[in-house]
């Protein structure tokens, strides 16, 4: 019911319209708009969590791994950020420094313009491992609502969220059966809800759809589109699909090797709502895509390890 | 449901067997040590009267049951507290390698110094005995519970206490279990040695007198009660596993059938 009710049906914009910079024809008056996260319009949000000159190294000594050099990036509330690399150029360590799981060797998050400490409160993570994320002991649904127990949340309240969540990625039926009980698609797409039901003010993700097949990750990314422009969190989503990363960012950041730095960050300034279709169809997507995927095997020609 | 009922019943083939085929073979046994398992049957209708039950199968029984039961609740919080902390695990290994390494038989001696005889000493022997196994598999359960389902809890803002409870030690749990039934094992044999060299009631006193006055009948009786209070405990403990870790047995089958 909430779904329909808070689509936001406005039309696909012809590719004119954001061949030039979103601010000339139609500033966003009207509520719906704020909702919908134009890049320009986000510039004046406040800054939600921001990595400054983040540096993280594994270890001591000789066996010293440096796996973050020097990161530094904002994200705004309400902005979707995608972050792309190579792979093993730390962006799960990255992802573990932002939510507070891991503190930084060197530099520091901060957190509604106050430095972290511990773990940050409102923040969600989809991790990389989901199925190790999941409690083998519990079944799905006790899992979805696990992090929500202990909270003070009247039961009720606490059971419909778990169950609306499950339905919203397509699993209303499995609450009853175990994790191990179901396909790794599934299993990632409990670990989605149980995010999901968490609603928090910034959503962590971990290539989550790496291992879905093509359809469940289209659905699965609309689905995203849609819990953002519906509550408006700060969604940080690490990938290493290129499609995917610009499909769903105003951002994209591109990340370099070991010891990673920010090697460019795109904006990506197509219109919101996009769909899988139309939007991929877009000269402008498809000019995006090229120039990460350009980035991106620049970046492997000097890898150090091949 | 069929199945349920057909898995314990074929479980049940092969002691029945063993005991079927004990009780043809030892029929016409004449020889003054193996007795046939008719007559053993016979003896231990007459051995176990209820005055020389109270009397050597409930202090016996009383301190088995006190020992483990200690042992369960120190193994699992020591093992717990190890199992979180290098450091303790580092710090305290000489001391729990020493003490792990020691034969129960040799603190006989000075459990009747300095407990004197009698159920105290032989439930702190048992508790000592049995508290290894489940301190040492709990700590390793602990140790390697899965760090990504504890990130999760901590992403999610769970406290610390209930990360423990709710994450931590369910996760370990197959592995505290697992040090729980070799524990049964230990328990029972410290009880029964306790009895013998150290007590003048008791199952293993029972046993050892009836071997000294040469009534082999009464010893093959104690024997078989030992046997049976052994397996009364196992399936105490097998049940309770059940119950706590039915996720787990099913989790396993899957595995095993797995492709
Ligand atoms: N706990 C750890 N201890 C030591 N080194 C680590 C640890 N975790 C990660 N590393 C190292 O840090 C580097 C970055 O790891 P990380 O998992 O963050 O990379 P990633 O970009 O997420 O990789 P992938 O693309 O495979 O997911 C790697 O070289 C890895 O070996
Ligand atoms: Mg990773």
């Amino acid at each position: 019911m909430m779904r329909a009710s808070d689509r936001d049906d406005r039309p696909t914009p012809t590719e004119s319209g954001f061949a030039m910079p979103i601010a000339t024809a139609s500033e966003p008056t009207s509520e719906q708009n704020s909702a919908a996260t134009a890049p320009r319009n986000a510039q004046e949000r406040p800054v939600v969590l921001e990595a400054r000159h983040l540096g993280v190294t594994y270890g001591r000594g000789r066996s010293a791994v440096t796996a973050i050099g020097d990161v530094s990036f904002q994200a705004r509330a309400g902005e979707f950020l995608s972050i792309v690399g190579p792979s093993g150029c730390g962006k799960t360590t990255l992802l573990k420094a932002l939510s507070g799981l891991l503190r930084p060797t060197t530099g520091e998050v901060r957190v509604n313009g106050t430095p972290a400490s511990g773990v940050t409160p409102g923040v969600a993570m989809v991790f990389q491992e989901y199925t190790r994320s999941l409690m083998p002991w519990q079944k799905v649904r006790a899992n979805v609502e696990f992090p929500l127990r202990g909270t003070g949340l009247p039961k009720r309240e606490l059971a419909a969220r778990a169950a609306k969540a499950l339905s919203e990625v397509g699993l209303a039926d499995v609450g009853d059966k175990y994790p191990w009980q179901l396909s790794g698609g599934m299993q990632q797409r409990v670990a989605i809800a149980r995010a999901l039901a968490f609603q928090p003010n910034v959503l962590l993700m971990d290539e989550p759809f790496a291992s879905l097949d093509a359809q469940v990750r289209g659905d699965l990314e609309d689905l995203l589109l849609h819990v953002h422009a519906r509550t408006g969190m700060t969604i940080i989503l690490v990938t290493h699909d290129i499609d995917e990363s610009v499909y769903l960012g105003d951002r994209v950041i591109a990340l370099s090797h070991r010891p990673t730095r920010v090697r460019t960050t795109i904006d990506v300034d197509l219109p919101r709502p996009r769909d899988q279709i139309h939007t991929k169809a877009l000269g402008g997507f498809i000019d995006l895509r090229t120039r990460v995927l350009e980035l991106i095997v620049a970046e492997r020609s000097v890898d150090p390890d091949s | 449901m069929i199945k349920k009922l057909i898995g314990p019943a074929t479980s049940l083939a092969a002691p029945v067997t063993l005991v079927a085929a004990w009780w043809i073979l030892s029929a016409g046994s004449t020889s003054p040590y193996f007795l046939p398992l008719s007559d053993i049957v016979d003896g231990f209708q007459q051995t176990w009267t209820t005055e020389r039950m109270e009397d050597d199968l409930l202090p016996t029984v009383r301190a088995l049951g006190v020992g483990f039961a200690v042992a369960v609740v120190t193994g699992i919080a020591t093992g717990v507290a190890l199992g979180l902390s290098a450091r303790a695990r580092r710090d305290l290994r000489p001391i729990t390698e020493f003490l792990r390494s020691m034969p129960v038989v040799a603190l006989v001696p000075i459990g009747l110094v300095v407990l004197g005889p009698g159920q105290r000493m032989e439930a702190a022997l048992v508790a000592f005995a049995a508290t290894w196994p489940i301190l040492v598999s709990t700590s390793d359960g602990v140790r390697a519970a899965d760090r990504v389902m504890i990130d999760t809890a901590r992403v999610y803002g769970v406290s610390a206490r209930r990360r423990l409870l709710r994450v931590t030690i369910p996760a370990a749990m197959p592995q505290v279990m697992a040090g729980v039934r070799i524990a049964v094992a230990a328990a029972v044999g410290t009880v029964i040695v306790a009895n013998m060299l150290a007590s003048s009631s008791g199952l293993g006193y029972l046993v050892i007198s009836a071997q000294q006055s040469f009534d082999i009948q009464e010893t093959w009786s104690g024997l078989l009660m030992i046997g049976l209070v052994g397996s009364v405990l196992t399936c105490t403990v097998v049940l309770a596993e059940r119950v706590l870790l039915g996720w787990h047995r099913q989790y396993r089958s899957l595995e095993r059938t797995a492709p």
